[in-house]
């Protein structure tokens, strides 16, 4: 696949082809992270087509100071920030899971611990659902996304002092909501 | 130190995040301090679990999605920018809608004069439905049968249509149908209804007659009737109507001018839905939604109450419903490739509230 500065350079010149190129790229890791963050997975895929839409419509002022994904990123957060506030879903666990739909797995884990991933990714998911949109958004871009401390304050638009004291708190949040899960994986 | 940097200091050296002096720094307070080893466990573990989450994938491929709805966005001067103040983008659709200028230059003019000319075709044949029925028998109330205009929908002269042809100076025009009702052995369960023409005037449509091709059955060849739907919608409803009717999206505009709300769905569902979240955006207002995934076949269904939604939703669990938008340019080209070999569109209509029959379209081809 062509380098993204490219495509970015073929789809303003006109050529659509190019950036649809990109969304096929990058909308699976995109989609991935957004999931976690909006808590639903139809959610997060309407956000993914709508963040994509408007990176189309507004490539002309990506300025490439950052990465395309960078970039993106941020406006795919800004609106899944903006829908989650208007949607305000519920934390249950059972509305976790139904949210999320499938429950993606660990890849060929014994049948016998199945039920048991799939439970524990159900409290994980339900416990970061109760965290504030803060506190959630910048594990999710540490933990799932894997980005470093300067990636994260380039798309939340912070200080890395901030990010380095913004994530320790939200761990700690964390921490708390999955106590008892975590004492057994520290033993 | 305070306990909170020194906390901070571990998560920090977890991100590998530490100049190598904090990291001699944290590796020295780790080996001294067992509650500052335990949080570095318990950071750790939850690292784990939250990794292993599993990885989510989306079902297909939003790239042609994402191009008509940035084609649709710019076209209606769209909600993406985010001041006022911010000169409109001039990104890559600017360079589609250029190269359409001087098309559009010639093709809408000559739209327009047609349109005109069909009106005043209309409203001579629209006086003259309305003298026809005024000594005709009526419609039989038991068929299900309600009329739209009073004694002009000309349910016993099968064939003969009355076209509706709004004109926007700025879009292409379009051609529409009232459809007659059928007669009663046709109905089965369902309601006949026609376009009222109170409200199309109302709503700036202006009308002209002309007949209408229609088959055996009275029907416009350009509209026949299904026995059913993959979806047990009643037969009556379901309507098929050729591909290129449903092209170039002008149907659907034409339908949220006349404020006829509709839901279009794809043949396949792609992800799953609930009708509720439908629901509220339809009665909302949003009368045009369509499935994530665009397909060259599509089944368009119209409602003008929300039980009617409700009943027809609960039928497709597993669709997903999105904001319409216009077929980007080379798939318009396709289907009009493919228009003589690709199987009809169906289309269901349900009575509106006001016994209004339903406007449906004809293709309009513009001519270059």
């Amino acid at each position: 696949m062509k380098d993204d500065a490219l495509l970015i350079d073929e789809a303003l010149a006109g050529n659509s082809a190019a950036f649809g190129q990109l969304v096929t790229k990058y909308q699976d890791r995109l989609y991935n992270t957004l999931v976690h963050v909006v808590g639903s997975a139809d959610t997060a895929s309407d956000v993914v087509q709508d963040a994509f839409v408007q990176a189309y419509v507004k490539l002309n002022t990506f300025e490439r100071a950052s990465a395309f994904y960078t970039w993106l990123y941020r406006i795919a957060f800004n609106l899944a920030v903006s829908r989650r506030r208007r949607e305000k879903p519920t934390v249950s666990v059972e509305h976790t899971r139904e949210a999320l739909g499938h429950e993606p797995l660990d890849r060929d884990p014994p049948p016998e611990s199945r039920m048991e991933q799939q439970e524990r990714a159900c409290q994980v998911r339900a416990a970061l659902d109760r965290l504030s949109d803060e506190h959630r958004s910048i594990l999710v871009l540490r933990e799932i996304e894997g980005c470093r401390y300067e990636q994260i304050a380039e798309v939340l638009e912070l200080p890395v002092g901030t990010i380095r004291s913004r994530l320790h708190r939200a761990r700690l949040q964390l921490r708390d909501q999955l106590k008892d899960i975590l004492q057994e994986d520290v033993k | 130190m305070a306990e909170d940097t020194r906390e901070e200091l571990i998560c920090a050296y977890l991100d590998d995040e530490l100049s190598p002096e904090e990291r001699a720094e944290v590796e020295q307070l780790l080996a001294e301090n067992s509650q500052l080893r335990q949080l570095h466990d318990e950071l750790a573990a939850l690292r784990t679990a939250m990794q292993s989450l599993g990885e989510h994938k989306l079902e297909q491929d939003l790239a042609p999605a994402v191009l008509r709805q940035a084609e649709q966005s710019v076209l209606r001067g769209s909600d993406t920018k985010q001041a006022t103040s911010e000169p409109t983008p001039r990104g890559p659709m600017a360079s589609w809608w250029e190269r359409g200028a001087s098309w559009r230059r010639v093709v809408w003019p000559a739209l327009a004069l047609a349109a005109a000319l069909a009106i005043l075709v209309f409203d001579a044949g629209f006086r003259d439905q309305r003298e026809l029925a005024q000594v005709e028998a009526p419609l039989q109330e038991d068929q299900g049968v309600a009329g739209g205009e009073a004694g002009a929908g000309g349910a016993d002269r099968p064939g003969v249509g009355a076209e509706i042809a709004p004109v926007e100076p700025e879009t292409e025009s379009l051609e529409m149908r009232a459809q007659p009702a059928p007669p009663a052995d046709q109905l089965g369960q369902s309601e006949s209804f026609a376009v009222d023409a109170d409200q199309m005037r109302q709503s700036g449509a202006r009308k002209s007659v002309t007949s209408s091709r229609s088959g055996a059955d009275g029907m416009p060849e350009a509209l026949k009737r299904m026995s059913t739907d993959q979806y047990g919608t009643p037969a009556s409803q379901v309507y098929e109507v050729p591909p290129e009717f449903i092209q170039d999206r002008s149907f659907e505009k034409l339908l949220d001018e006349n404020k006829i709300k509709w839901v279009r769905l794809p043949e396949s569902g792609i992800q799953a839905t609930r009708a509720r979240e439908a629901a509220p955006a339809i009665e909302a207002g949003r009368s045009a939604l369509s499935a994530g995934q665009e397909q060259n076949q599509a089944t368009y269904y119209l409602f003008t109450n929300q039980q009617q939604v409700d009943d027809v939703l609960a039928t497709m669990p597993n669709r997903k419903l999105a904001p319409t938008a216009p077929l980007a340019d080379e798939e318009r080209d396709s289907n009009a490739a493919a228009a003589g070999e690709s199987e009809p569109v169906k289309i269901m209509l349900i009575a509106p509230e006001a016994n209004a029959r339903p406007a449906v379209a004809a293709p309009v081809t513009p001519k270059e």
